[in-house]
């Protein structure tokens, strides 16, 4: 898909948070003590970030198209979320680390494409940094 | 398939009209019909009216703090139901979703901004006019307010003035367009849900028996319109016989400058914006495009080419940058003014008669289109269209911007792109309407400033929202105070 203007890039953003989440709950229930724990926290915090995402979606919005978006789509930054590797937790916290990358780049790039709107520009670069904490705790969590 | 028929909203209750027939609301994009709308009756006004004079003398008693916080509470609840709000919005309307949320955006800040009521409520005072007298100013709720309302922005434009009219003490009645009255339906469900005092706020869905209903009911003591011009001056003229307040808000024929020294790529979102934005379908629109100067031919080339790209489909979908107009009719009159255009010698640079969206070849799509080497006395040029019809008027120089801006009919807005601060303020000095913008291609004032024009494009003298409405809904008590 074509991320063409504001309200498709943070839909696009809502879709991410939303799968992302629904798979941390998955792998929640598949991992270590150690890795379960950080799924639900994580849970927790996509919800936040959702929020933040959907926030930003309505209160930034105007009814004047400022800019113009080229080069973007979606097809760039999907992710297969993998829900048979279970069996081996190393593969399940890389498969993680992976789906952090997509989000930490997504929001980067979307930062960069929304620069007409700094304040949207500043939350999408804030979670990007969040994701990218989220990937670093990950690491953290390697035996 | 049986539709659905929509409700009025009547000292607190979802109510049937008086009336036996309706009016078909349509989805644009599709066209086809989704509900059934009443036309109203003037027994509809009346039971309105009487709610809402008898929920007035409580509701001007009740603090404005606790008025406001009826306004806190909507607000949330808007942000609550902002997509649906917006989904009901573009499929009735047409425009692009973003546009919609947009639109709804505008609404919740004009009650964020109502929610100020207690200082833009103030009345002022003053001591020791003479020996020993003092003087102050109340304001005052004045009682019932009505809104007749248009179909292009049917979220945002009733809450240019109701949030204000009952922050300050008054009770309402809404008229929304009987062509996109499912918005306010659908925000009325929200107003219902709040819990408003019974008969503080009213709903009433008709076309021209309510609107004389409501022009001609002794009980109400004002009106707020926007719509077109000769509408807006018939309402005017109507609230002088009456005695009735009134802000009328109408038509527009905005012209766009382009000076030699503008920058063109940083200028042409905008430019597709101001013109194409909701199908052409605002006050505030661009309408011709007047380079300045020997821009033109750049100007139209990479305007044109620009043009072009514009993705053109149903609203909801995301892709979409520009939906249809709001009905056949309408389609059937902006097609006439092409050919009205072709006709009188203007060269069609871009013509969107024949577009076909796949999928939707029952809507009511007009695609971008452009004319070159308009003349300033063309129809394309003179007359509102209300479309995606770009008229270029090439002009000499600034004398001839001005002249060709200060002798159309309308005085809404008007825009100029420069890179030359003398230029800009020339402009803005010497044009007559009253929404400028400086390398903004949409003048549109936010809540917390006065939205309006002049000339035949406004009738009346206090603008919707801004500081100033406060003024519109109230009246100013002068007490001369003396104690032996």
């Amino acid at each position: 898909m074509e991320l063409t203007n504001f309200g498709a890039i943070l839909s696009y953003a809502d879709t991410i948070e939303q799968q992302d989440g629904a798979f941390y709950e998955w792998a929640a229930a598949h991992g270590s003590a150690a890795l379960a724990d950080f799924c639900t926290k994580s849970v927790a915090e996509t919800k936040k970030f959702r929020s933040t995402v959907q926030r930003v979606k309505r209160e930034q919005v105007t009814e004047m198209i400022l800019e113009f978006i080229d080069d973007f789509e979606s097809s760039g930054y999907d992710f297969a979320h993998n829900r048979e590797i279970d069996h081996d937790e190393g593969v399940l916290r890389e498969h993680l680390a992976a789906m952090e990358g997509r989000a930490v780049s997504y929001y980067t790039d979307a930062a960069a494409k929304l620069t007409g709107l700094p304040e949207v520009a500043r939350e999408l670069k804030r979670l990007a940094t969040r994701h990218e904490k989220r990937r670093a705790a990950l690491a953290r969590l390697a035996p | 398939m049986t539709l659905p028929i929509l409700q009025n909203f009547i000292d607190g209750e979802w109510c049937e009209s008086n009336t036996g027939n309706h009016f078909e609301v349509f989805d644009p994009a599709k066209g086809q019909p989704i509900a059934l709308v009443p036309d109203g009756t003037s027994a509809d006004v009346d039971a309105a009216v009487r709610a809402a004079s008898e929920a007035f003398a409580g509701w001007r008693e009740t603090p404005p703090l606790s008025r406001a916080r009826y306004l806190f509470r909507l607000k949330e609840a808007f942000e609550d139901q902002f997509d649906e709000i917006a989904e009901v919005l573009t499929t009735e309307q047409g425009k692009a979703i973003d546009e919609a949320r947009g639109e709804v955006r505008r609404m919740i800040e004009n009650v964020e901004h109502a929610t100020g009521v207690t200082t833009l409520m103030c009345g002022y005072t003053l001591e020791d006019i003479a020996k020993n007298i003092d003087c102050y100013g109340h304001r005052q709720p004045i009682g019932v307010f009505g809104c007749i309302a248009p179909y292009n922005f049917p979220a945002m434009v009733p809450w240019w003035f109701l949030p204000y009219a009952l922050v300050s003490g008054n009770t309402f009645i809404l008229k929304p367009s009987e062509q996109v009255p499912m918005t306010q339906g659908r925000i009325f469900e929200v107003i219902d849900e709040i819990g408003f005092p019974e008969g503080v706020v009213n709903l009433v869905n008709g076309s021209r028996d309510v609107v004389n209903a409501l022009l001609n009911h002794p009980g109400i003591s004002g009106i707020s319109f926007v719509g077109s011009s000769p509408t807006a001056r018939y309402i005017y003229q109507k609230c002088g016989e009456t005695g009735k307040r009134v802000q009328s808000l109408g038509g527009a024929k905005n012209i766009v400058a382009v000076m030699a020294d503008a920058n063109l790529e940083a200028a042409m979102p905008s430019l597709l914006t101001s013109f194409y934005g909701c199908a052409g379908q605002r006050c505030l629109s661009g309408s011709i495009l007047a380079p300045v100067g020997d821009i033109a031919d750049r100007l139209v080339a990479q305007f044109s080419d620009a043009a072009k790209t514009i993705r053109v489909g149903n609203g909801l979908d995301e892709q979409t940058f520009m939906g249809p107009l709001i009905s056949g009719a309408h389609r059937d009159r902006v097609v006439g003014y092409i050919e009205r255009g072709i006709a009188e010698g203007a060269e069609l640079v871009l013509d969107g008669r024949d577009i076909s969206v796949d999928g939707y070849e029952d809507g009511f799509f007009v695609g971008p289109t452009i004319f070159d080497k308009v003349s300033p006395d063309m129809a394309l040029a003179s007359e509102e269209i209300f479309g995606p019809v770009v008229s270029i008027v090439r002009t000499a120089d600034m004398d001839e911007v001005v002249e060709l801006v200060n002798s159309r009919d309308y005085a809404n807005a008007a825009c100029i792109y420069t890179g030359s601060g003398a230029a800009a303020r020339e402009f803005k000095y010497r044009v007559l309407p009253s929404m400028i913008g400086v390398n903004i291609g949409i003048a549109a004032p936010m809540s917390f400033f006065p939205f309006g024009g002049a000339g035949n494009s406004m009738f009346g003298d206090i603008k919707g929202h801004g500081q100033e409405i406060f003024q519109f809904f109230t009246d100013t008590k002068v007490v001369i105070e003396r104690w032996f």
